[in-house]
């Protein structure tokens, strides 16, 4: 291919423009995109490769005791700049906190992960799990037990 | 002419409208997906398989809109302006031959039922003639708007589309020059060569160099009469919001919709006629009983892709780089080439 900013003659310009060559070329152009395959991902069938620390729904975690990690400390909370977690702290038989309420209104919260950041005890984590529209704004508020993980990791320490 | 005869010509109209309107409802599916595909996108493909459901989609939600009238429109013209848009559109295609003649027996003698709606002896200036009517469709819809991007948008299309008729003019007269008649059925069945007691295809356009040239210039001015991109001055969107349909919306910009599709499929079947053999299928083994009409619907749907295909490739000229396109190059041009072909008939003829 010749580099267009070569200034051409003035004949050359006149039969490329007579045979219609500049015309030629960019529809043979668009025709090469015609039959390349295409980008386009098939949303439903198809799901997007999603990177390692997406930023999806939320979830608290266990410890391998199956004993919840979260002390209602409150810093998620407060770090939270849409203030969309609310917590009541309690406390369970063997004298530990626990939060008696954990909710997360997600419609509120815009994903952007510092409650993660915040947490001591790596009990609020994030998923990859992003279909998450609903037609009921009750839905939407995500209370403790649809938070919690079923599974857990890390031995508890002991006070 | 007997009952039969009427009953005949009814299912011909018949049969030719709808395959009409067919056409241009999957026109605007294929100016999607192909639009899509040069965009390394799949186009529409959510509504029935492969998106072939689209058409009635776009139309049943067209047909259910809320009808809008504007207040300060000329109330008669505004509703007139898409029907008579359709009504050129489909009415040029009544002259256009779509087969030889089968024969049938009905009524208990044989008859021989040629396949095309009219052959006027006049044809192709029939057709010259509606071009030059639908004019008024888009100039009267952009009149009646009482809206200035509309009368803009109309009075671009009105300049526009007459200073193209001239070059189209040229261009058919090129083909009447080389077949000597102006009806289109003679023109068909005039684009063949005899060689060796075969008779072989022999379309206008590679008959060069003066076919070639007659078909360049009326192809140019077949994408001006239609008013598609490189020349869709009328509804430039940047400059006129959507021109001469600014005001119309739900179905009676559906109207337009489909006189714009239709005009597509009705200009490239002109083309396909005058210059590409019409309904005559190319020698290709084991296509002989191939009927024309499957032949003449491939053609279109060949120059229908060009003139998607062009669309989407080119971008759209200047007001005063088109008209002087329109003036100084096509219109001198086809001049000198029905010199041209006088000359080659004074030679050859």
């Amino acid at each position: 291919m010749s580099d267009p900013r070569k200034k051409r003659s003035g004949l050359s310009r006149l039969l490329r423009t007579i045979f219609f060559v500049d015309i030629l070329k960019g529809m043979a152009l668009t025709l090469k995109y015609f039959f390349k395959p295409k980008i386009t991902l098939q949303y439903p069938e198809e799901k997007r490769q999603l990177p390692e620390r997406y930023r999806g729904l939320h979830r608290l975690q266990r410890w391998a005791d199956g004993s919840e990690r979260c002390v209602a400390c409150g810093l998620c909370a407060a770090v939270c700049p849409s203030e969309c977690i609310y917590i009541e702290p309690g406390e369970n038989e063997n004298g530990e906190r626990y939060a008696q309420v954990y909710e997360i209104e997600l419609l509120r919260c815009v994903f952007c992960g510092f409650c993660v950041e915040a947490c001591p005890y790596d009990a609020i984590v994030m998923t990859d799990e992003y279909e998450l529209s609903d037609y009921e704004k009750e839905r939407l508020l995500y209370t403790k037990e649809r938070l919690l993980a079923e599974t857990g990791f890390g031995e508890k320490p002991s006070v | 002419m007997d009952w039969i005869d009427v009953v005949i010509m009814l299912v011909k109209i018949l049969v030719v409208m709808v395959a009409w309107l067919t056409l241009t409802a999957y026109n605007t599916l294929y100016e999607r997906k192909v639009c899509g595909y040069i965009q390394s996108r799949y186009g529409p493909n959510r509504a029935g398989p492969l998106g072939l459901g689209q058409p009635i989609a776009d139309a049943l939600k067209l047909l259910m809109k809320e009808d809008l009238m504007p207040g300060a429109v000329n109330r008669v013209l505004f509703v007139a302006a898409p029907i008579i848009a359709i009504l050129t559109a489909i009415i040029m295609f009544s002259a256009i031959p779509f087969g030889g003649s089968i024969t049938l027996t009905l009524g208990g003698q044989e008859r021989v039922i040629p396949l095309h709606i009219a052959n006027i002896n006049v044809g192709i200036l029939y057709i010259f003639a509606i071009s030059s009517i639908s004019v008024y469709g888009i100039v009267l819809g952009g009149w009646s708007s009482n809206n200035k991007y509309s009368l803009l948008g109309g009075l671009r299309t009105g300049a526009q589309m007459i200073s193209y008729e001239l070059a189209m003019g040229l261009g058919i007269i090129t083909v009447v020059m080389m077949t000597g008649s102006l009806s289109l059925v003679d023109i068909v069945s005039e684009q063949v060569i005899h060689v060796g007691g075969k008779t072989l295809p022999m379309w206008n356009m590679f008959k060069l160099p003066h076919g070639l040239i007659g078909f360049v210039i009326f192809l140019i001015a077949m994408f001006a009469e239609t008013n598609r991109a490189p020349f869709d001055l009328p509804e430039a969107e940047q400059e006129l919001v959507a021109g001469y349909h600014t005001e119309y919306s739900a179905m009676k910009f559906g109207g337009f919709f489909v006189a714009e599709y239709g005009n597509m499929i009705t200009a490239s079947a002109i083309i396909a006629t005058l210059y590409m053999g019409g309904w005559m299928g190319l020698p290709i083994v084991g296509t002989l009983y191939i009927p024309g009409f499957i032949w003449l619907i491939a053609k279109i749907a060949f120059l229908c892709f060009v003139f998607i295909w062009v669309r989407w490739t080119i971008p759209r000229f200047r007001y005063d780089q088109l008209m002087s396109i329109g003036w100084k190059i096509l219109l001198p041009v086809g001049l000198a080439n029905v010199f041209l072909v006088s000359i080659i008939n004074y030679i050859f003829g």
